[in-house]
């Protein structure tokens, strides 16, 4: 009876997951499902957040950028954050991570006058979002927060 | 990073550059005199020039980290005719950042970044 349980318990629970789990060779892989924020009328982020990141995206990532679509130059690439955070331009290539900022006067200046400038509220993600904040050493005194994975849907503020 | 230096061959690389922060260079090196320092691979632009200019701006103007040496920095990471590559030591204040010619005999420029002074630093 018990293992009957058990199994209707971990059938529910794999029919939970199918739209996150596929299996590759005989492993499961974890596919990360793409959130995006939502905002009312007035442009406030749901879930609400009292504090937020920005991020000034260079010119190269302006066509993303315009649809608040974030994407690091590798999804599974092993570049560490103290080592993007130094802007080392082979390992750049090799980054998980987009850099984001505390500090809405530093994304200007990336952003430049005319650059595009997004936002996310901080705090945990969404249930199954496809990004999440990790620690910066911020040896440059940005106030810099990483992103680990693409984020679509941010907030774009300019 | 697929290089290493050790402290000792590092501090006598960059010895003669006059760049100095708050922690001199030789306290900040040696801080770990057994530890492998990680160089990066050796390429034309070792780091990206388009966010080092913006951190120019930004001391140019007056806001963040006190820095020394950004202005000769930026403009060697500029005009770069030869593949180099860097090398970033902190100790317990100063981070030196060091660009240093492909085969590791010749410390090529650096930059010294130490916090802000108390006036700039946010209230929160």
């Amino acid at each position: 009876m018990i293992a009957l349980i058990r199994a209707a318990v971990l059938a529910l629970l794999l029919s939970l997951l199918a739209p996150w789990v596929t299996s590759t060779a005989g492993a499961a892989t974890t596919v990360p499902t793409q959130v995006a924020y939502t905002y009312d009328a007035a442009g406030t982020p749901s879930p609400r957040a009292a504090s937020h990141v920005d991020r000034g995206p260079p010119a190269t990532s302006y066509d993303d950028a315009v649809q608040g679509s974030v994407i690091p130059r590798n999804l599974s690439g092993s570049t560490t954050a103290e080592v993007h955070n130094h802007g080392v331009v082979g390992d750049l290539a090799e980054s998980p991570f987009t850099s984001w900022t505390r500090d809405p006067a530093i994304a200007q200046r990336f952003a430049g006058d005319d650059g595009v400038i997004l936002r996310l509220p901080t705090g945990r993600p969404p249930a199954g979002s496809s990004w999440k904040f990790e620690w910066s050493p911020d040896v440059w005194f940005e106030d810099e927060v990483l992103v680990r994975g693409p984020v679509y849907g941010a907030w774009r503020i300019q | 990073m697929t290089s290493w230096i050790e402290p000792s061959g590092l501090l006598a690389l960059v010895e003669r550059i006059p760049v100095r922060g708050e922690e001199p260079a030789r306290d900040v090196i040696m801080r770990s005199p057994s530890e492998l320092i990680p160089v990066t691979d050796a390429t034309l632009s070792p780091l990206d020039i388009g966010t080092y200019e913006v951190r120019l701006k930004r001391w140019r103007q007056g806001d963040g980290p006190r820095l020394a040496g950004i202005e000769g920095f930026v403009s060697v990471l500029r005009t770069l005719d030869e593949p180099a590559r860097s090398v970033t030591v902190s100790g317990g204040v100063t981070t030196y950042v060091y660009l240093l010619d492909s085969e590791m005999t010749r410390a090529i420029a650096a930059v010294a970044i130490d916090p802000p002074s108390a006036k700039d630093m946010p209230c929160d």
